[in-house]
Formats: C-alpha cells, sequence, structure tokens
C-alpha cells in the first residue's frame, strides 16, 4: 500500500463526504427549516457522492487497497455524524444509536480477525442494504421533520420511528450477516485440507 | 480458541455495555447504583482478562481484537447513555465515538502492509482516563443526588473533558504511528 494511492478522485469523494458529515450534524442541530433544509441538501449530495466514487474508482481503475478502507470508514464517519445528530435532537432512541455504532464498530475487527487466517472479507450484500437504508432513512427522517411528507395514518413521530427502526434492523442483519460469514471461514480452516 | 476464559470475560464486558445504557437512562436513581456496580465489574473483567490470558498462556490472536473491541463496545455504551441523558457535550461524545471508530480501520490498514499495529501506550492511557471519568461521574452524581455533596458540575466537565483530551491525543498517536508504518513500507528494500 502507498500514500500516493491516497490522493485519488475517488479518495478524494469519500474524504469530502467524511467532512460533510460534521457539517451536516451542525445544520441538522440548529432544527431551523432554513437549517434543515441545507441539511437534505448536503445529505443528498453525500448520498450520490458514494454512488460515485464506487463508480469512477472502478471506471478508471483506480481502485486502490486504501480506497477500499477509505470508502467504507468515510461512510461510517458520515451516516453516524447524521445519526448523531437525530440522537442530540430526540428523533432516535439511545439503543437504536448503540446498535448502529456497534454495527460500524464490530465489522472492521471481523475484517481484520479473516484477514489474520488468511482470508479477505469482502463487501458483502448486506453491506451494501445496511448503507441504502440508512442512507434513505435519514433523508426521510429529515423530510418528514420539514412536513414536506406527513403521513395520513400515523404521526410524525410514529412513522420517523418506523422509518429509523428499519435502518435499525437491518444494521443488526449486516452485523449478524458478516459474523457469520466469518464464522464460515472459522469453519472451512478447521476442516482438514483435502 | 475463541472460548477460553479470557476471552469469555472481554465479551462479558461487552455486553455489560448495553445493560448499563438501559440501567442509566431508564431507571432512575437505583439504575445507577446497579450502572456504578456493573461498571466496576468490566473494569474488573478489563484487569482480569489480559493478566489470565497472559500467566495461562492463553494469549490468542483472535483474544488480542476481541479485547479492544469488546472494550470499545463497553465503554461507548456507557458514553451513549451520559449523552442520552445530557450529561455529556456532542462534541466530546463525537471525539469519543470517532477514535474508536477510526482506531480499528487504521488497524486493517496496517495489517494490509503486513504490519500488526500492537496495542499502544496511548490506548491504554485512553481506557484508564475513560474508566475515570465514568466511574467518577456516576459516583459524584450519586453523591449529588443523595446530597452528600453540593453541585458536582465542574467535576463532571472535568472528568470528561480529561478523557476527551486523552482520546484525541490517543486518535493523533495511532494515525502518526500508521502513517509511519506506512511510510516505511514505501521504501524500497535495501
Amino acid at each position: 500500500m502507498s500514500l500516493d494511492a491516497l490522493l485519488t478522485i475517488p479518495n478524494l469523494i469519500s474524504l469530502m463526504r467524511a467532512v460533510m458529515g460534521p457539517i451536516a450534524l451542525i445544520l441538522l442541530l440548529e432544527k431551523t427549516d432554513t437549517t434543515l433544509g441545507v441539511a437534505l441538501v448536503f445529505m443528498l449530495i453525500a448520498e450520490i457522492s458514494d454512488f460515485f466514487d464506487g463508480y469512477i474508482a472502478r471506471r478508471f481503475g483506480q481502485d486502490s487497497d486504501i480506497g477500499k478502507l477509505l470508502d467504507p470508514v468515510c461512510d461510517s464517519i458520515y451516516r453516524l455524524s447524521v445519526f448523531l445528530a437525530f440522537l442530540a435532537n430526540g428523533w432516535l432512541p439511545a439503543w437504536m444509536f448503540f446498535i448502529i455504532y456497534a454495527r460500524d464498530l464490530i465489522v472492521p475487527y471481523l475484517r481484520t480477525f479473516s484477514r489474520q487466517v488468511g482470508h479477505t472479507l469482502e463487501v458483502r450484500w448486506s453491506g451494501k442494504a445496511k448503507a441504502a437504508a440508512q442512507g434513505l432513512s435519514q433523508i426521510v427522517t429529515v423530510i418528514i421533520v420539514l412536513g414536506f411528507y406527513s403521513p395520513a395514518i400515523m404521526s410524525k413521530e410514529a412513522t420517523i420511528d418506523l422509518v429509523l427502526g428499519f435502518a435499525t434492523l437491518v444494521s443488526l442483519i449486516s452485523l449478524i450477516d458478516y459474523t457469520w460469514a466469518v464464522i464460515g471461514i472459522r469453519k472451512n480452516l478447521a476442516r482438514p485440507n483435502t | 480458541m475463541l472460548w477460553n476464559v479470557p476471552n469469555i470475560l472481554s465479551l462479558v464486558r461487552a455486553i455489560i455495555g448495553p445493560i448499563c445504557i438501559i440501567c442509566i437512562t431508564r431507571f432512575g436513581e437505583s439504575g445507577l447504583i446497579a450502572a456504578l456496580i456493573l461498571m466496576i465489574l468490566a473494569e474488573i473483567t478489563d484487569y482480569l482478562d489480559g493478566k489470565i490470558a497472559r500467566s495461562f498462556n492463553q494469549v490468542t490472536d483472535i483474544g488480542k481484537l476481541i479485547d479492544p473491541m469488546s472494550d470499545s463496545l463497553y465503554r461507548i455504551s456507557v458514553f451513549v447513555a451520559f449523552f442520552a441523558n445530557g450529561w455529556m457535550p456532542i462534541w466530546m461524545f463525537m471525539i469519543i465515538l470517532m477514535r474508536d471508530l477510526a482506531v480499528s480501520y487504521l488497524r486493517i490498514m496496517a495489517e494490509q502492509t503486513g504490519l500488526t499495529l500492537s496495542a499502544r501506550q496511548s490506548g491504554k492511557w485512553k481506557a484508564v482516563a475513560q474508566s475515570m471519568a465514568q466511574i467518577g461521574v456516576t459516583g459524584l452524581l450519586l453523591l449529588e443526588l443523595y446530597n452528600f455533596v453540593p453541585s458536582v458540575d465542574i467535576l463532571v466537565y472535568a472528568l470528561l473533558f480529561f478523557a476527551t483530551a486523552v482520546t484525541a491525543y490517543s486518535l493523533a498517536d495511532y494515525a502518526y504511528s500508521v502513517i509511519s508504518l506506512l511510510k516505511k513500507s514505501d521504501q524500497p528494500k535495501s
């Protein structure tokens, strides 16, 4: 791995997303219509950039080892910053925040463990599902708070609970899925080579 | 070797974390007392797991990962509860959250270059500073609740500030050591 590989366009896009996290956090904490609106724009840009950095990296052959780490870590920083604002604003219960954080903390450890036994844990479907569920739930939550959408059957609070509960559930499933994959690696190793 | 005594102790600590969240955020005074007892238990497991692993030759690669992971899960849980109860400013909580997340990735980065990022002294200081802040804040707030002492706000803030400062220093120290590892691996081998 080389440090020169750090300054490529996909990596810079990832880093930009990490910086947008704290900016979105500050805007969301203000809770006025204007700051929430600006935060929403930032969040949409961040989600689009998440799609593009991987695409550009593959398209232009700029996928590097360091990029493969930078992308998920910047993702975590960005999304956890937004969830932290939700927690502080009283939109997200502490236990949901903890599950979401724990998932992002445990997965890199699982990855390190796989490497130690000589196996690379690739990005799994559940990681992508988690990213999509979290990104979507964050944007929908801000849209509901801004009042652009008011559900007919449920209160705003109940709808936000449901949306964020869904993101928490998908994060938990992703944690179980990654853990399962690592248990599979261990079992394969235990088996004698034929 | 996942299921040996040191690893089980580490995992117990990880489970104590979420229980502390429930105790501190939902059960008022009695919850706070329960949390204080659990936190002391957690610190004891933190002391014992490494000690047992070394004295009974149960040091394993997986144990070296489970220990810091459980530490993070446990300590972050308590800080989640502190923050949710409004005892801790958001910027301190943010720094503490990001340090543990970043270090877990820095470890993979080092691993990719074939080098193991071993636990550094600053990581131990961070653990000590955080545990002092957690037990200290819980203890102080209990003393205040039962009117043994007047307002403890300044002491609580000082303890949390100290823990955050040491945590930020630890992040810088780990980042610096990974960068120098990477620089070394960049140089052509002579």
